[in-house]
C-alpha cells in the first residue's frame, strides 16, 4: 500500500460511508492509487447504473464521426413513430436535444427509475410507441429534465443507424479500451441498461480500472493507443454547458474544473482535465440515492 | 350540557345586535327575504365561530380573528357548512368518484379482484393508483387522464402558404387576444412580419407556431389553447369559424378512458372500471351486489356509500360525472353524503337551501336523512325558504323585515305555530292569511309553439314535445328525469345552431380568456345536437335569451357593476369630475384592471400572505390603505363619493345615489330591484355571488337593455334558487310583465308557487336516470292536479275558478 493509499484509507476510516467499495485514482498517465473495502478487489464488478448514459454518449459520437447521424438531425428522420405528428412538437425534436436531456417530453420522475411512467412504459411492449404518445409539454430544447425516455430514444436511434448500438458500442468503444461487458438488457428490441431487476442490469458491470479508461479516452482527447477512437470535436461539445442546462453536456455532467458520469447509488467518473487527473468510485447501491462527492472531491 | 347554542349581539355585516337561541338536536330553520341577513347569522356567525373554535383548540390550525361577529356566542359544538355558494367548484377532474372517495375503493377492488383481458395479463401485482386517471401511476401518457386532447391541423390552419404572416393574424385579429399574441411575436423576435409563410425558414416557421419555450408560447399552440378554452365555455366563436382547424379527439391510446393500457383492460363481472364509472349509481350498486363473490369489508364499505348517494336522491348520477357539472343542490347533496356515511355525532350542520333542485318527492327524502342525522345526536339549522321544509321544522328564525340596511333584525324565533302568529315577518303570511298567489286564469298561447323532435341526448326516450310560446312554460320533474337533457342540452343547442347570434346565452366575451390557459376550467363542453333532432318553429321567435346560473365572470376584478355595464358609466361620470380634470385622470384611473389599480395588490385591497402549514392570511394593501385604488383616484369625488364608496353600495342605495346623476345605471339599477338583487353590493367580487344571483343579474342586464320588445324567448333555470316567497313573488310579476308584452318564458323548476303560476307544464319523469326521459304529463297546473301521471301534480296550487 502506497502513501497516496493509506491516506485514502485513513479518510475514509472517518468519512463513515460503508458503501463505497472502490476508489482509483489516475493521475499524469498513470494509477496512483487504488483501494478497496469490504473485500471487493481490482477484478470486482460493478454495476455502472447511469454511468451507461455517458457511455451511449460516446457511441453517438463515433456514429456523428462516422457520418451515420448528425446531432442537429430531427428524430422523426430515424423513429417513425415522431413523423407522425402524433404530437405538433415531435418535429421539433432534435438528437441535440435528447443529448441534453431537453427533449420537452412529459416525465413525472419517481425515485431514479423507480419511476410510474417508467413501469407503464416497461408494461406497454412498445417503448418507442409508448414514448411517442407522451406529450411534449415544453419547447424542445429549451427546458432540461433528466429522463429515462430521452436516453432510449438515443439508444434506438444507435440501433436503427448502426444496425445494433451494443454492438456498434462493443466494437468501437469497449474492445479497443479492452472493457468487458455483458449484452446489455434489450427486452423490447432497445438496449437499455437500468433494467427494473437487478439480475437483469448486472450484465452492465465494469470494474474501477474500465471505468478510469473512459475518463482517460475524454483526457486523451480520444487518442487510444495511437487511434482516435472519437474525434476531439465531439468531446467538446459533450463537455461544453447545453443552452437548457450549464451543469449538462452531452449525457455528461459539468462542474467547475471537472466533467465526469454518475450512475445512481455513488458511481461515478470524474475528469479534472487540468490537472490530468481521473477519480473513479464504486459503491454498493441501497435503496436511497446516496453519493459521496465529498470524497470524490477531496484531497485523494 | 348547553340546551342550546345562543348568540348575542351578532352583528356581522347587516345584522343589528341580534340575540337569538338555536335548539340543539333539533331543525331549525333560518328564513327572510334575500339579503335579510339570513347567512350572515348561519354562516358567517354560527358556521365561523363553531369553526374557527374548534380548530383552534385542537390545534390543527392557525386562526387569526378577521372580524368579530357576536358579542357572545355560547354552547358550540364542532360545525360544518354545506354551503353553496363556496363549493362552486371548478377543477374538471374532481369528479363524483374522487369526491365521494368511491374511487379509491373501486381501485382498491379492482387491484385486488380484477382480471385481465387475454393479452394484457401482467406478473406484476395491480396497484389500486393504477386506476387513479388523476395518478401518473394511472394516467394515460397522451390525454393525461383527460380521455380526449385537442388536434390542430396545420394543413387546414395554413391552407394556402403564401399568406403573408401579419395578415394572416389580421384576419383573426378582431379580438384582443389575437393581437396580443402577434404582438408577443413580434416583441420576441423582431423578425419581419410582412413576408409570407412560405418565405420562412424552416426553424423560423417553427419558432412561429411553436414557439421559444420562454416568452412566446406559438401560435399553434396559442389557437390550440384558445379552442379548447372557449369550446369548453362558449361552444365556438367567429375565428374559429374562420380557421376552422382544430378538433377535440378521444385520446387514441386510452380509447377515451384515460387510464393506462393494462388497467383499461381488466374487468370484474366483465366490466372494466371505466364501464362501472359511467353506470347510474343505482344500477352500479345492483350490479355490485349480484357479483358472483364473496364480499368483504371493501364490497360492504362500497355498497353503503352508494346505498346513502341513492338515499339523497343522487342515484342518477354516475361516477365519471365531474363535479363542475354538477347543480349546487346535487353538490349540496353530495356533501352531505359524505357526513352521513361519517356517523358522527354532537356536529352542527348548517346547509343552505338544501331543497334546490328536488322535487316534492324528493324533498321527503332529504327531510328523512335530516332528521336521522338530528336522532344521531346532531344540530342542523338551514338557511331555507321552501314551504315544506319550514312546515316541518321544529323551531323557526326569521330575519328582516327587508334586505340590505332595511334588514337584520330578528322578526320571529320560536315554533312553527308562533311563526303563523307573527305578523312582521314577509314570509309567514304566506302560510296563513295570504298564501302565495296563484292565477285565475291561464293564457293561451294562440297556437304557435317551438317543437323538439327526436329528442334522444343522454336518457330522453326519442321524444316529440311541443313547447307553447307567448305563455309562461314550466318544465317541471324530478332530479335526473331529463328537464335538464331537453331544454339545455337539445332546446339550446338547436336555438344557438338555427338563431346563431339571435341566441343570446349572457356568456363572457372571449377577450376576458386568462393568458396562460394551462387547465382548461369548468363546464363540459355542449355536445352538439345529434342530427335525427330537429327543432321546429323558430321562425316565430326574434331574439332568445338563455339565462342560466353560470358565474357572471371569471376575471379577479368581476362584479355586477362590470357585468351589468354599470362600472363603465361610472368610470366615464367619474373622469368627468372636475377634480379628475384638473388633475387630467382619464377613464383608465378608475379601472381596477388598468391605470387605477393599485399596483402591489393589483387591485385586491388585500394581499395575500403565507403563514405557513398551509395557511393564508389575508392583510389589507398598506400601498392604498385597502381601497384597491390608487391615491389619485381616491381623491376624485362625485357629489362627495369616491368610486370605491359607489362600489360599496348596495343596488338599492346606489339607486337613490345615482337617481338624478345618470339614467342608464338608474334604469340598471331599478331592474336589478325588480328581480329581488337590491340587496347585493356593486363591487361584489363574482366567486362569492350564488348561481341564483348571477341568474338574476343576468336577467336584469338583458331586461335593461332598452324595450324588450315582442318575440323574445326567455330561457331560465331554476329562477326559484334563493328566493323568499316575496322575491319570487316579485320575479313572477317581472316574467309576467315580459308575457303580456308579447314574449315567452320557458323555466325549469321544482317550486310548486312558481310552477302553479305557470300557463302551461310540460313534466318529465317517471323518475331520474334510465327509468326517466318520458313525457309522464303536460298541461295546465289545473289540468296536471286531474292526471294520474303527474307527479308534481297533487302539490300544485290552483285558484278557485279551478276548484
Amino acid at each position: 500500500m502506497n502513501e497516496r493509499e493509506k491516506h485514502i484509507h485513513e479518510i475514509m476510516a472517518s468519512a463513515h460511508h460503508p458503501q463505497v467499495n472502490s476508489i482509483v485514482i489516475w493521475e499524469n498517465g498513470e494509477i496512483r492509487a487504488e483501494c478497496y473495502f469490504n473485500g471487493h478487489h481490482g477484478s470486482s464488478r460493478h454495476n455502472i447504473k447511469s454511468v451507461v448514459k455517458s457511455i451511449l454518449s460516446v457511441g453517438i459520437g463515433i456514429a456523428q464521426d462516422e457520418g451515420l447521424l448528425r446531432a442537429d438531425d430531427r428524430i422523426s428522420e430515424y423513429l417513425p413513430e415522431f413523423a407522425q405528428q402524433r404530437d405538433m412538437r415531435h418535429r421539433m425534436i432534435r438528437i441535440r436535444h435528447l443529448l441534453t436531456m431537453s427533449s420537452g417530453i412529459f416525465w413525472q420522475g419517481g425515485v431514479h427509475y423507480h419511476c410510474p411512467m417508467m413501469d407503464a412504459m416497461l408494461r406497454s411492449g412498445d417503448w418507442i410507441d409508448y414514448i411517442a404518445d407522451c406529450k411534449v409539454k415544453d419547447v424542445p430544447g429549451t427546458h432540461y429534465l433528466y429522463k429515462e425516455f430521452d436516453v432510449i430514444l438515443l439508444s434506438a436511434i444507435l440501433t436503427k443507424v448502426t444496425g445494433d448500438a451494443f454492438d456498434y458500442i462493443s466494437t468501437k468503444l469497449f474492445q479497443p479500451l479492452e472493457i468487458h461487458n455483458d449484452r446489455w438488457w434489450h427486452p423490447a428490441g432497445v438496449y437499455y441498461s437500468p433494467a427494473p431487476d437487478r439480475e437483469s442490469e448486472s450484465v452492465s458491470a465494469l470494474t474501477a480500472k474500465e471505468m478510469i479508461r473512459i475518463g482517460q479516452l475524454f483526457l486523451q482527447n480520444g487518442i487510444w493507443n495511437g487511434n482516435r477512437i472519437l474525434s476531439g470535436e465531439y468531446i467538446r461539445s459533450a463537455t461544453g454547458p447545453s443552452p437548457a442546462n450549464p451543469g449538462y453536456g452531452f449525457l455528461w455532467w459539468l462542474g467547475k474544473g471537472w466533467y465526469g458520469c454518475r450512475g445512481f447509488g455513488g458511481q461515478s467518473i470524474t475528469v479534472f482535465p487540468d490537472q490530468n487527473k481521473i477519480v473513479v468510485m464504486q459503491a454498493s447501491v441501497t435503496d436511497r440515492p446516496l453519493s459521496y462527492e465529498d470524497i470524490v472531491f477531496a484531497e485523494l | 350540557m348547553k340546551q342550546n347554542v345562543e348568540i348575542k349581539g351578532a352583528k356581522i355585516h347587516n345584522l343589528r345586535h341580534i340575540d337569538v337561541k338555536i335548539p340543539k338536536y333539533k331543525l331549525t330553520v333560518i328564513t327572510g327575504v334575500s339579503g335579510s341577513g339570513k347567512s350572515s347569522l348561519a354562516f358567517d356567525t354560527l358556521y365561523e365561530e363553531g369553526r374557527k373554535r374548534y380548530l383552534m383548540f385542537s390545534g390543527t390550525q392557525l386562526t387569526v380573528e378577521n372580524e368579530i361577529t357576536a358579542d357572545d356566542i355560547t354552547g358550540l359544538s364542532p360545525t360544518v357548512a354545506v354551503e353553496q355558494r363556496i363549493i362552486r367548484q371548478s377543477n374538471p377532474r374532481s369528479t363524483v368518484s374522487t369526491r365521494t372517495q368511491i374511487e379509491a375503493l373501486l381501485s382498491t377492488m379492482y387491484a385486488n379482484f380484477g382480471i385481465p383481458d387475454e393479452g394484457y395479463e401482467t406478473e406484476e401485482p395491480l396497484e389500486a393508483v393504477m386506476f387513479h386517471k388523476n395518478s401518473p401511476k394511472g394516467m394515460c401518457p397522451r390525454c393525461m387522464g383527460k380521455g380526449y386532447y385537442y388536434r390542430l391541423d396545420e394543413e387546414k390552419m395554413l391552407p394556402d402558404k403564401n399568406i403573408r404572416i401579419d395578415s394572416l393574424f389580421s384576419d383573426i385579429c378582431n379580438n384582443g387576444f389575437m393581437w396580443r399574441i402577434f404582438e408577443r411575436y413580434r416583441r420576441t423576435f423582431h423578425k419581419p412580419t410582412d413576408i409570407s409563410f412560405a418565405e420562412l425558414s424552416e426553424e423560423d416557421y417553427e419558432e412561429l407556431m411553436y414557439g421559444e419555450g420562454k416568452h412566446y408560447k406559438g401560435l399553434a399552440q396559442e389557437i390550440l389553447d384558445m379552442y379548447a378554452w372557449s369550446s369548453l365555455n362558449h361552444g365556438g366563436s367567429s375565428w374559429q369559424a374562420k380557421i376552422n382547424c382544430c378538433f377535440r379527439e378521444e385520446c387514441k391510446r386510452c380509447e377515451g378512458t384515460g387510464l393506462g393500457q393494462l388497467v383499461a383492460h381488466t374487468r370484474i363481472g366483465g366490466k372494466t372500471i371505466t364501464e362501472l364509472e359511467s353506470m347510474y349509481l343505482d344500477d352500479l350498486l345492483i350490479f355490485l351486489k349480484n357479483l358472483p363473490f364473496e364480499k368483504t369489508s371493501l364490497h360492504k364499505e362500497l355498497e353503503k356509500k352508494l346505498k346513502c348517494l341513492c338515499d339523497i336522491g343522487l342515484s342518477y348520477l354516475s361516477l365519471n360525472r365531474t363535479v363542475p357539472s354538477l347543480s349546487g343542490g346535487e353538490i349540496q347533496r353530495l356533501f352531505l353524503a359524505s357526513y352521513i356515511i361519517a356517523e358522527m355525532d354532537s356536529i352542527i350542520f348548517v346547509f343552505d337551501e338544501p331543497t334546490i333542485g328536488l322535487h316534492e318527492n324528493e324533498k321527503q327524502n332529504l327531510l328523512n336523512i335530516i332528521r336521522k342525522l338530528i336522532g344521531e345526536g346532531n344540530t342542523v339549522v338551514c338557511v331555507e325558504h321552501d314551504e315544506t321544509f319550514i312546515r316541518t321544522a321544529d323551531y323557526i328564525i326569521d330575519i328582516g323585515p327587508d334586505a340590505g340596511v332595511l334588514g337584520g333584525k330578528k322578526m320571529f324565533e320560536g315554533s312553527y305555530e308562533g311563526f303563523l302568529a307573527c305578523k312582521d315577518s314577509r314570509t309567514s303570511p304566506y302560510f296563513s292569511e295570504k298564501p302565495f298567489p296563484v292565477p285565475g286564469q291561464y293564457r293561451l298561447s294562440g297556437g304557435r309553439t317551438l317543437s323538439i323532435q327526436n329528442a334522444h341526448i343522454h336518457n330522453l326516450k326519442n321524444l316529440d314535445v311541443d313547447i307553447p310560446l307567448g305563455i309562461m312554460v314550466g318544465i317541471a320533474g324530478v332530479s335526473g328525469s331529463g328537464k335538464s337533457s331537453l331544454i339545455a342540452n337539445t332546446l339550446v343547442p338547436g336555438l344557438k345552431e338555427q338563431m346563431r347570434s339571435r341566441c343570446i346565452t349572457g356568456d363572457e366575451k372571449l377577450s376576458d380568456a386568462p393568458e396562460e390557459e394551462d387547465e382548461e376550467t369548468n363546464f363540459e363542453k355542449e355536445e352538439a345536437l345529434p342530427e335525427e333532432t330537429k327543432i321546429l318553429g323558430t321562425e316565430n321567435i326574434r331574439k332568445c335569451y338563455v339565462i342560466d346560473q353560470r358565474p357572471i365572470g371569471r376575471s379577479r376584478t368581476s362584479c355586477p357593476a362590470t357585468y351589468t355595464g354599470i362600472m363603465d358609466r361610472m368610470r366615464k361620470l367619474f373622469s368627468e369630475c372636475p377634480e379628475a380634470k384638473a388633475r387630467n385622470l382619464g377613464i383608465g384611473y378608475f379601472s381596477l384592471n388598468s391605470k387605477g389599480g393599485c399596483p402591489y395588490c393589483h387591485g385586491d385591497g388585500v394581499v395575500r400572505r403565507y403563514i405557513g402549514f398551509g395557511n393564508f392570511i389575508d392583510l389589507k394593501c398598506d400601498q392604498c390603505s385597502g381601497y384597491g385604488f390608487v391615491e389619485e383616484t381616491m381623491s376624485v369625488h362625485l357629489n362627495g363619493k369616491t368610486i370605491r364608496d359607489c362600489l360599496e353600495m348596495t343596488v338599492s342605495e346606489a339607486y337613490e345615489f345615482f337617481k338624478n346623476l345618470d339614467d342608464v345605471i338608474t334604469n340598471i339599477l331599478s331592474v336589478l330591484i325588480r328581480v329581488g338583487m337590491g340587496y347585493i353590493k356593486l363591487g361584489q367580487k363574482t366567486p362569492t355571488i350564488s348561481g341564483g344571483e348571477s341568474q338574476r343579474i343576468k336577467l336584469a342586464k338583458e331586461l335593461s337593455k332598452g324595450k324588450a320588445g315582442k318575440d323574445v324567448l326567455y330561457i331560465l333555470d331554476e329562477p326559484s334558487t334563493g328566493l323568499s316567497f316575496h322575491d319570487c313573488e316579485k320575479l313572477l310579476q317581472l316574467l309576467n310583465e315580459l308575457i303580456d308584452m308579447g314574449n315567452s318564458v320557458i323555466l325549469t323548476e321544482h317550486d310548486t308557487s312558481i310552477l302553479s303560476n305557470c300557463d302551461w307544464i310540460i313534466e318529465m319523469g317517471p323518475s331520474g336516470g334510465k327509468s326517466g326521459g318520458y313525457l309522464i304529463a303536460q298541461g295546465t297546473p289545473a289540468d296536471l292536479k286531474k292526471n294520474p301521471n303527474s307527479t308534481i301534480g297533487k302539490y300544485l296550487k290552483t285558484g278557485k275558478t279551478y276548484e
